[in-house]
């Protein structure tokens, strides 16, 4: 078997448990959930930046994809739409959370043993610079950079211009890369 | 390409959650799902109405003479407005057969017979416009007790031969 007949029989998993879903089925929905929940969480961490505000923000892109599964048309995979989910409920849920954190001095020490939990054996340098980032550059490396989007891809899902995106992710690499060498 | 960008790549891109996010989840969404059809059940009452209003406009042959097809159908505040009168009269004329029904209960099955049908049909029409299983979900019981009372009105009737 090749990858692409396997990444197409996936595809087509998916789709059935999504029909299934659609149809009010939850425990079909739970296998997409259980599909996906790693792949969101992981993102969820990252655009947080806390271990308990990513945990909230990964349940309320699953409760939003069961309502608005019958919007869901298969033009992008489904993972990319939730993706794109977490990227826009993560923006209400960070103007609230960046306010607070402005009064905690102590955030990176609670975050980065969330990603030691999370993420066993990650890069806690990578991710210690990320998180340092300021956010919307921290969106576009981590989904082109990371995740693996395209540039355009990128732009559609944070709502931006393709010319913005490729000046964050510019900025970003160059800010990452000086942290980096400062820390050594 | 570049250490930075073999390290990016390199990053891990699941996350295992410090706990069971499932619960909240499924709790989450029992009472989503419970909103969505308390609106479907809503979507429906209005269509029956309209139906029904249409149905009665049809027979009584008020439809051709007050408005063409054409521009009721040109006009969506002039077709929302109707449905929205229509619902109303669907319910007073329910109330109207529930004050029959006290004292007539082959008119009463009579009138929810006709009443049920009314919603059948547009709960196939509302889920094809939702794609929604509104169909399965309110008519499936509905129809369960329109067989039933059918049973009930045979036997009253000497019809049956249960």
């Amino acid at each position: 078997m090749t990858l692409a007949h396997d990444d197409a029989e996936a595809q087509r998993a998916t789709a059935r448990l999504i029909d299934r879903a659609r149809g009010g089925d939850t425990a079909a929905f739970r296998g997409l959930y259980d599909a996906h929940l790693r792949r969101v969480h992981a993102l969820s961490l990252r655009l947080m930046t806390d271990g308990a505000e990513a945990e909230e923000l990964t349940q309320d892109v699953f409760v939003a994809a069961w309502r608005q599964l019958h919007g869901f048309r298969g033009a992008a995979r489904f993972s990319t739409w939730l993706h794109a989910i977490t990227i826009r409920l993560s923006r209400q849920r960070l103007r609230g959370m960046l306010r607070r954190r402005a009064r905690e001095e102590k955030y990176m020490l609670s975050y980065q043993a969330a990603v030691s939990a999370a993420m066993p054996a990650a890069d806690m340098q990578i991710e210690r610079a990320l998180a340092e980032l300021p956010r919307r550059m921290r969106t576009a490396l981590v989904l082109h950079a990371i995740e693996g989007y395209t540039q355009a891809e990128t732009a559609e899902m944070m709502g931006i211009a393709v010319g913005t995106v490729k000046a964050h992710v510019h900025r970003a690499r160059t800010l990452l890369q000086e942290r980096m060498d400062r820390d050594g | 390409m570049d250490e930075l960008s073999n390290r990016l790549r390199a990053a891990r891109r699941e996350a295992v959650p410090g706990r069971d996010l499932w619960p909240d989840v499924a709790r989450r969404i029992d009472r989503a799902g419970g909103m969505r059809w308390q609106r479907a059940a809503a979507a429906v009452l209005l269509f029956g109405a309209g139906a029904l209003a249409g149905t009665l406009l049809e027979r009584t042959g008020g439809g051709r003479e007050s408005a063409p097809a054409d521009a009721v159908s040109a006009s969506p505040l002039h077709t929302a407005a109707a449905v929205q009168k229509a619902g109303s009269d669907y319910l007073a004329a329910l109330a109207r057969l529930r004050d029959v029904a006290a004292t007539n209960e082959a008119f009463r099955m009579q009138g929810y017979e006709a009443a049920l049908n009314v919603v059948a049909v547009t709960a196939q029409e509302v889920t094809a416009v939702l794609e929604m299983n509104v169909y399965e979900a309110l008519v499936g019981p509905a129809h369960t007790a329109r067989a039933a009372a059918s049973r009930r009105v045979m036997l009253l009737t000497g019809g049956g031969d249960e």
